[in-house]
């Protein structure tokens, strides 16, 4: 394409990938909804160029929350196990309000570090503090009674249950069946849950024969209402871009009220869009942490491959 | 939890699609394995007939042997329920045996039987459920399959029947295979002379499948085992633990079985023998593979086996052929149930 254009031809790209388009592109014309959102000349400025593509993105400026919010999750050289490379001596930690991106190549360890700190896998060694009282060695249901909240990428396999109704995982999650399950009422907050979430479903419906969407949309229903830490992996995989931005939509909407975010994602576009803070993971180590207004698609790139 | 409706009528037309073809796969087979053996097929199968559902006495034989399949059924229901394959279920109906033996012999002395007839409901369902229980922990505590496990477990149990009517529960003076002293009829379950089996035994079989039926459709643990069984990671987010759920299934099922072999020792029996759990333990777990799980076919598919059993059993002397075409019959009716189990399987899982 370098070399059309080179020999005088004009060459018009298609693409929502930010770094196709800074490689080939000299200038950009951003279109939202049919309508000319904004242009711009290389060098590109990539936030500058989401925030045209995305206006609903509900942004706040990201040095101001971490500098109000103190810290809710601290790994303290933290040893894990699983995945393709595990963990390797992990000290980081996540403030209040803050979104952090954890990119990488898929199993470069972001998996491993969101189930230690959703305390679905223990740490080999090291602490793990959620708001300085110390986790390590517990189970889930304690982090979930601390605030935490998990949402795992593979969504049949790890997130829902196929076989049953969404009612019936509802009436899993709430607290109102303690013994007998009140199916009158299971029902209805399934119908309300639908509801509020766009599910395209009935509350009889098998989780196993929704879209991929809804069943996000499902998983993120479930998720705590106040909660103080939620940890996503790959929260927008196959979803389209519809879903994917109705998604984050509600997932930043969490923190206004102070909730520290966690996600990874194998979107590089994705990371700078949302995180304020990213991590790159390259064989189990964080061997990059760097606020997202301090970077780019090319240097991430890089990092990702091992070059910091 | 109910599905549409729709749903239903598919599930119940697809079910009598299977059973027709497992019965139709039954009958071809026998009828190749008698002709074979040189015995008339309409002629065995009246017999079959005949056997199991001819009389009023020969029916109460059926009952007989329905009461402990549907007992045992009832409790595989929630290992299946859970995913887990409870094969110990064998040892447990023999657990529940001994247990209720020993329940039984502390009362030969008493003045009030009946309490220890009593008794001897809650000792073998200690038996058995401890006896699963044992399986389950070393499930979960050491990762042994609970297949292996309950199979070791049932060697076991067998073992300890052998030892205890040849050795400390013998008969004064002949230690024999025909198993420990008849106890007195007072330790016996009260029945009915027409009947052949204990109103009793019908009571408790019928109290449990209730039991069963409404903790697995209305309870949250009936919700948390089927969530687990269909995916035991995705439980754990809903704040569910696996194994607790895994050892409270496990006992449940053991605690059953138990029953099963209580009333084949108090209501049957009348004594303990080497063959006191009679492979019941085995075929309820074809019963529910065959009822697809469900709660209320599991009682018609105990009935369709237990006539099959009892019917089979008078086969060779009708027809003179050797007496194990009858053994042969009952292995050819499990090969076809776990045929058209192991088709449905796989149909599942192309769709």
């Amino acid at each position: 394409m370098k070399r059309l254009a080179r020999e005088d031809k004009s060459v018009v790209l298609v693409s929502h990938k930010l770094e196709d388009v800074e490689a080939l592109c000299d200038t950009v014309t951003v279109l939202r909804q049919g309508k000319v959102a904004g242009r711009m000349q290389a060098p590109f400025d990539a936030r500058r160029l989401l925030a045209m593509m995305f206006a609903t993105l509900p942004r706040a400026p990201a040095r101001e929350h971490r500098q109000n919010g103190g810290p809710i999750l601290e790994f303290k050289a933290v040893i894990g196990t699983g995945g393709r490379t595990g963990l390797k001596q992990c000290d980081t930690g996540i403030c209040r309000g803050e979104v952090v991106g954890l990119a990488g190549l898929e199993g470069s360890g972001q998996g491993v570090f969101l189930r230690i700190a959703a305390g679905l896998k223990p740490p080999a060694q090291g602490s793990v503090h959620l708001e300085n009282v110390a986790m390590a060695g517990k189970g889930h249901r304690a982090f979930q009674a601390a605030g935490v909240g998990f949402l795992p990428s593979a969504r049949l396999e790890e997130g829902l249950m196929p076989g049953l109704t969404i009612a019936e995982h509802v009436a899993l999650k709430s607290r109102f069946s303690a013994f007998m399950i009140q199916w009158p009422q299971a029902l209805k907050a399934a119908r309300a849950g639908i509801d509020t979430f766009h599910i395209m479903g009935q509350p009889l419906t098998l989780v196993e024969s929704l879209s991929g969407g809804n069943q996000q949309r499902l998983l993120l229903s479930f998720l705590p209402t106040r909660p103080k830490l939620l940890l996503l992996e790959n929260p927008t995989r196959g979803l389209d871009l519809e879903s994917a931005m109705w998604v984050w939509n509600h997932l930043l909407a969490f923190k206004k009220g102070g909730t520290g975010i966690v996600f990874s994602s194998s979107e590089l576009d994705e990371i700078l869009m949302a995180a304020d803070r990213i991590l790159v993971f390259f064989e189990g180590r964080i061997i990059k942490d760097v606020a997202a207004e301090q970077t780019d698609s090319r240097e991430l790139s890089r990092a990702i491959a091992g070059k910091v | 939890m109910p599905t549409t409706a729709n749903h239903k009528l598919r599930a119940v037309n697809q079910f009598s699609r299977e059973m027709l073809i497992t019965l139709a796969a039954v009958a071809l087979f026998t009828t190749a394995i008698l002709l074979a053996a040189g015995a008339p097929p309409l002629a065995a199968f009246q017999a079959l007939y005949q056997g199991s559902l001819g009389s009023w006495i020969k029916f109460s034989h059926v009952i007989k042997a329905w009461i402990p399949l549907t007992l045992c059924g009832c409790g595989l229901l929630f290992t299946f329920r859970i995913g887990l394959w409870n094969i110990g279920v064998e040892g447990q109906v023999m657990m529940g045996a001994v247990f209720t033996t020993w329940a039984l012999r502390q009362g030969l002395e008493s003045a009030a039987p009946g309490l220890f007839v009593g008794l001897s409901f809650a000792a073998a369902a200690t038996g058995g459920g401890l006896w699963a229980l044992a399986a389950g922990l070393l499930k979960t505590k050491g990762g042994v399959n609970e297949i292996f496990a309950g199979l070791g477990m049932n060697f076991v149990a067998q073992a300890l029947i052998l030892w205890l009517i040849f050795g400390p529960w013998r008969r004064a003076g002949v230690a024999s295979m025909s198993g420990t002293e008849l106890f007195p009829q007072s330790l016996w379950l009260s029945y009915l002379a027409a009947w052949r089996f204990s109103p009793v035994s019908l009571g408790l079989v019928l109290t449990a499948l209730g039991i069963t039926a409404l903790v697995l459709r209305y309870t949250r643990m009936g919700l948390c085992l089927k969530a687990i069984g269909s995916n035991s990671r995705a439980a754990v987010l809903f704040g569910i633990e696996p194994n607790r759920y895994l050892l409270l299934a496990m006992l449940l099922a053991g605690g059953l079985a138990g029953l099963a072999g209580s009333l084949q020792v108090s209501g049957v029996y009348h004594r303990l023998l080497p063959a006191i759990s009679s492979n019941y333990g085995y075929l309820a777990l074809l019963v529910v593979m065959l009822a697809n799980y469900n709660i209320w076919l599991v009682p018609v598919v105990a009935l369709f086996f237990a006539c099959l059993n009892v019917g089979s059993i008078q086969l060779p002397m009708v027809l003179k052929v050797d007496s194990s075409l009858s053994g042969v019959v009952q292995g050819v009716l499990v090969l076809a149930t776990l045929g058209v189990h192991a088709w449905r399987t796989r149909r599942a899982h192309k769709a």
